[in-house]
């Protein structure tokens, strides 16, 4: 199945060393999430935290909430950036993320509709409803871009557009509709990893696995499916089944990350973008470089939103709308240069 | 009729340079074409035939250098006045979803419209003789990207015929061709040279069916000129090898006189 | 009528000539579908302006507003309901005609004024009002600010490169984020009542509209629309590519930019009337399309129109029909228009996307 040849050995080197570097970057970012935050603690302190010899309030801060919150951030990073690379991938479109299709609204509605009806207001009891919103969304926009068995990418697209914007205005509209509902839903919709309890996590642990191996499976068919539908077909690749395949990785990953965290953008949008200059397009690097680069990414823009406000915070989702921003742009002066 | 150059609509290049950002693909290029003439530019891929066209019809501003039309710059001539002059056939136009042939056509009268003036008899004519002289006639309501690569080719021929220019340009317009539908092109493309009068500029890929068509022969080697003239005095076998690295003979074509390049036998 | 809504279709049906073949029977199914839509945007005009706590018979309401028949009916008309109404008429053909023109210049089914950060500016425009506290009558000059803020972003990032289309998709993507963030942090730090204040206007709304908004705002507009109809023409070139519009006289670098310009200060107005109600600028081309063919002049009027009911319709139903008070106006026009859309982009089995390349 494996259709790009072998890479040779001295670029697999340089591949290993930026892998292991990212690792490095990786853990740099889970140490500055469990020291920095509304009060800093020093690293050796953390150490001891984390070892069980220190104990106060320092203690609990780290081993009660930034260790949940660090864990949460690097699951939610691996699973959005993951899902952003399959989505782009199996569309051919480098604008496409877990968003063109319609998972976050949908997680977002079915929440919504949770808090106004049933009267929930904990993240935790969110957790089954935001996947199911999720599924159901991604369901709806699959069924819309089928086309003999096959999906149509364009059609995906819009449909997961059309249907964004629909569910996007149900939710305001029943965040008009009651006041307790919008005091509520507004900060989970904004996307966050703090406050959460690692419970969630655990719930939605089963999605967020198989998703990532189902990801890292189809990784070398989407090497093909680079080539054009014809040339995949023409090396043996089962076109329209690994497209499917590749759309329950994105559902699976992004309807479980969007559980724990709420809406977070640009995480399946930009890990793609900023691993593809150091590993190329080699899918079979692609999607391990995105569950490291997107670990990277969530924890950097959660402990800067840690940062400007102190002792307040900003939400996770917001910072990394802010920061996508300006990435967004700098690609965009790559492409046109090319 | 005439296959004699006149002294209008010529086209030339003076110390003209072409680049894309930091890549310079044509240089310093000095280049006169004969008014009334077929030209044909040749050589091998990537030597900055289709970028030199872009360079003539403005698509490109030269790095430095001037491109003059009968003298006159055509960087300081209106966009519309010179279109009414010039035409081109991209390589690659983009064919606008289910437009029909006439529709199609009806827009190479776009230099020749203002704003508010409705659509004239004299429009209607142009775009008339344009299809009939393409054969495009009977394909008029037809969606354009549902028709054969022959046939959507002479569509877009019809409406820079449309635009009534006294130059046509065209980039590489036997591409995607049968052999038969390219004779057409060549056939139709120098039908309006000796009817009409008109220049014609045009990049071919194939050396004898440039040889057997054009007055006049461009030959370009990595941007820069390597021979131009009648194609019997320009195309030599040391040419050929020198700018292709293709060692081969030239013998007369047997239909016609001009030279055909006979690449000799590797092994 | 009023007459902001006779403006758009006049020049798409005077360019009308004798013409033969499908060119001419593709008009014609057009034509009828122009008159259809103009006769029920006028019926739903007049049910909306005589509806409400006063029932008032449609034809005096229609007369009403153009100041004939009894006194009360026209002070009732012409005081109370008709600039909601009229904005309503007047926003939708707006953000219709913008999205239409910009998803034939990205060559991209799904550009909408969101793809170029309109939708992200004039909220950011509003809500920046609302968090200072200034009189709420300036909220549509605020949004058509941060419309045309985000405009000028968006040229300061991508005139370098000479406005090619994916650099534009881009950077549009990029300055709508990032303006939407800024949006969404001021409403979860707002306290709760501004927070629904903000999320109400962003949604959609036509609450408070006066006359003057209505003739500033819907003056511009039809202007706008009537330039948008004289470089029809010149649009119709910029489909061939690049390099074949270069061929006839069009410089299409300069002329995207003034066409992106249209469609920006376009979204930008009708936001100021209505909100952003970003989803008529993404469907109604497409229904449209779907309905009547490829941009002709005459599809560009049905499209104002059809983006014109459709907003009227949508802020009736809000009004007087469904039992529920308050929704936003985005809701619904959603919800109406969504079903529609898809069922016909099911029923049509081939995408309703453009060629390129």
């Amino acid at each position: 199945m494996s259709a790009a040849p072998p890479a040779p050995r001295p670029a697999a080197a340089r591949h290993a060393l930026l892998l292991a570097a990212g690792l490095g970057a990786l853990a740099l970012c889970a140490a500055l999430s469990l020291a920095l935050g509304s009060r800093s603690i020093p690293l050796p302190t953390v150490i001891d935290a984390l070892s069980g010899t220190e104990h106060g309030a320092d203690a609990d801060v780290v081993v009660g909430l930034r260790v949940p919150r660090t864990v949460i951030g690097i699951a939610v990073g691996a699973a959005l950036g993951a899902a952003g690379a399959v989505a782009q991938g199996v569309t051919r479109n480098p604008l496409a993320s877990p968003t063109t299709l319609g998972i976050n609204a949908g997680a977002g509605f079915a929440v919504v509709t949770a808090i106004f009806a049933l009267g929930l207001s904990h993240p935790l009891q969110f957790v089954w409803f935001a996947v199911a919103g999720a599924a159901g969304a991604a369901l709806l926009v699959y069924g819309m871009a089928r086309r003999s068995g096959d999906l149509d990418p364009v059609r995906l697209a819009l449909g997961g557009t059309v249907l964004s914007a629909v569910l996007a205005s149900w939710t305001s509209a029943l965040m008009l509709a009651s006041r307790r509902t919008l005091d509520e839903a507004r900060f989970w919709l904004a996307g966050s990893i703090g406050g959460r309890s690692l419970d969630g996590l655990y719930q939605v642990l089963p999605l967020l696995a198989v998703g990532a191996v189902l990801a890292l499976l189809i990784a070398p068919a989407l090497n093909a499916l680079a080539l054009g539908d014809e040339t995949a077909q023409a090396l043996g690749v089962p076109v329209a089944r690994i497209r499917v395949a590749g759309g329950l990785a994105v559902v699976l990953l992004a309807a479980g990350s969007v559980a724990v965290a709420g809406p977070v953008a640009f995480i399946g949008l930009a890990a793609p973008h900023l691993v593809r200059p150091l590993l190329g397009n080699d899918h079979r690097l692609l999607v391990p470089g995105c569950l490291v680069a997107g670990p990277v990414l969530l924890l950097l823009a959660d402990v800067l939103g840690r940062l400007v406000v102190r002792p307040s915070e900003i939400e996770v989702g917001i910072v990394t709308a802010f920061l996508g921003a300006p990435l967004l742009a700098v690609l965009a002066r790559k492409a046109a240069a090319r | 009729m005439t296959k004699t150059a006149l002294s209008t609509d010529r086209l030339a290049a003076h110390g003209l340079q072409l680049r894309y950002g930091d890549r310079t693909v044509v240089r310093e290029l000095d280049l006169e074409l004969p008014g009334g003439a077929v030209t044909a530019i040749v050589g091998p891929n990537a030597c900055g035939k289709s970028t030199l066209l872009r360079g003539l019809v403005r698509l490109l501003d030269p790095a430095a250098g001037t491109v003059t039309l009968d003298g006159a710059d055509i960087h300081r001539m209106p966009a519309r006045a010179l279109a009414r002059r010039m035409g081109l056939l991209p390589q690659q136009p983009v064919t606008p979803e289910a437009v029909t042939v006439e529709a199609l056509v009806r827009l190479g009268r776009y230099p020749h419209q203002r704003m508010l003036t409705p659509w004239s008899a004299a429009d209607q004519a142009a775009v008339e003789e344009a299809l009939r002289r393409t054969g495009t006639d009977a394909l008029r309501d037809r969606p354009v990207d549902q028709l054969s690569g022959g046939q959507r080719q002479r569509a877009w021929i019809a409406l820079a015929l449309a635009q009534d220019t006294d130059l046509l340009l065209l980039d590489e317009p036997t591409t995607f061709l049968d052999l038969r539908h390219q004779l057409d092109v060549l056939d139709l493309v120098t039908d309006l040279h000796r009817d009409a009068g008109r220049t014609v500029v045009m990049v071919l890929h194939d050396l004898g069916q440039a040889a057997r068509y054009a007055d006049h022969l461009v030959v370009l080697d990595g941007g820069e000129l390597a021979a131009a003239g009648p194609p019997g005095e320009v195309l030599t076998a040391e040419l050929v090898e020198r700018v292709f690295q293709v060692p081969c003979r030239i013998v007369p074509d047997p239909e016609t006189g001009t030279p055909l390049v006979v690449p000799l036998a590797r092994r | 009528m009023s007459p902001d809504t006779l403006a758009p279709a006049r020049p798409g049906t005077a360019a009308a000539g004798a013409e033969p073949g499908a060119l001419g029977r593709a008009r014609r199914r057009t034509l009828v579908l122009i008159a259809a839509a103009a006769v029920l945007l006028v019926l739903m005009t007049g049910v909306a302006l005589s509806t409400g706590q006063v029932a008032i018979a449609l034809p005096d309401a229609l007369r009403a507003l153009f100041g004939f028949g009894a006194e009360g009916d026209v002070l009732v008309v012409r005081e109370f309901r008709a600039p909601r109404v009229l904005s309503a008429l007047v926003a939708g053909a707006g953000l219709a005609v913008a999205g239409s023109l910009l998803q034939r210049l990205f060559r991209n089914p799904l550009a909408s004024p969101d793809v170029i950060g309109v939708t992200g500016g004039a909220s950011f425009g509003a809500v920046l009002l609302l968090a200072t506290g200034a009189s709420q009558a300036l909220t549509p000059l605020a949004a058509l600010g941060g419309g045309l803020l985000a405009a000028a972003l968006l040229g300061a990032f991508a005139w370098r490169s000479r406005m090619a289309v994916t650099r534009l998709v881009l950077v549009g993507l990029a300055v709508q984020a990032g303006l939407a963030a800024a949006v969404n942090l001021m409403i979860v730090r707002f306290p709760a009542e501004l927070a629904g204040q903000a999320l109400q206007w962003t949604t959609g709304s036509l609450y408070g509209r006066t006359w003057p908004e209505l003739w500033g705002a819907g003056g511009a507009i039809a202007a706008v629309v009537a330039a948008v109809f004289l470089t029809n023409r010149r649009v119709a070139v910029l489909d061939l590519g690049d390099d074949s519009a270069g061929g006839l006289g069009v410089d299409p670098h300069r002329t995207r930019l003034g066409l992106l310009l249209l469609a920006v200060v376009l979204a930008s107005l009708a936001a100021a009337l209505a909100g952003p109600v970003g989803f008529v600028a993404l469907a109604v081309p497409h229904l449209v399309r779907l309905l009547a063919g490829p941009p002709t002049p005459a599809s560009l009027a049905l499209t104002a129109l059809t983006g014109a009911l459709l907003l009227t319709a949508a802020d009736h139903l809000v009004l007087h029909v469904l039992p529920v008070h308050g929704l936003p106006v985005g809701a619904v026009t959603a919800t109406l228009g969504a079903p529609w859309l898809l069922v016909l982009m099911i029923r049509q089995g081939r995408p309703p996307q453009r060629s390129s390349r």
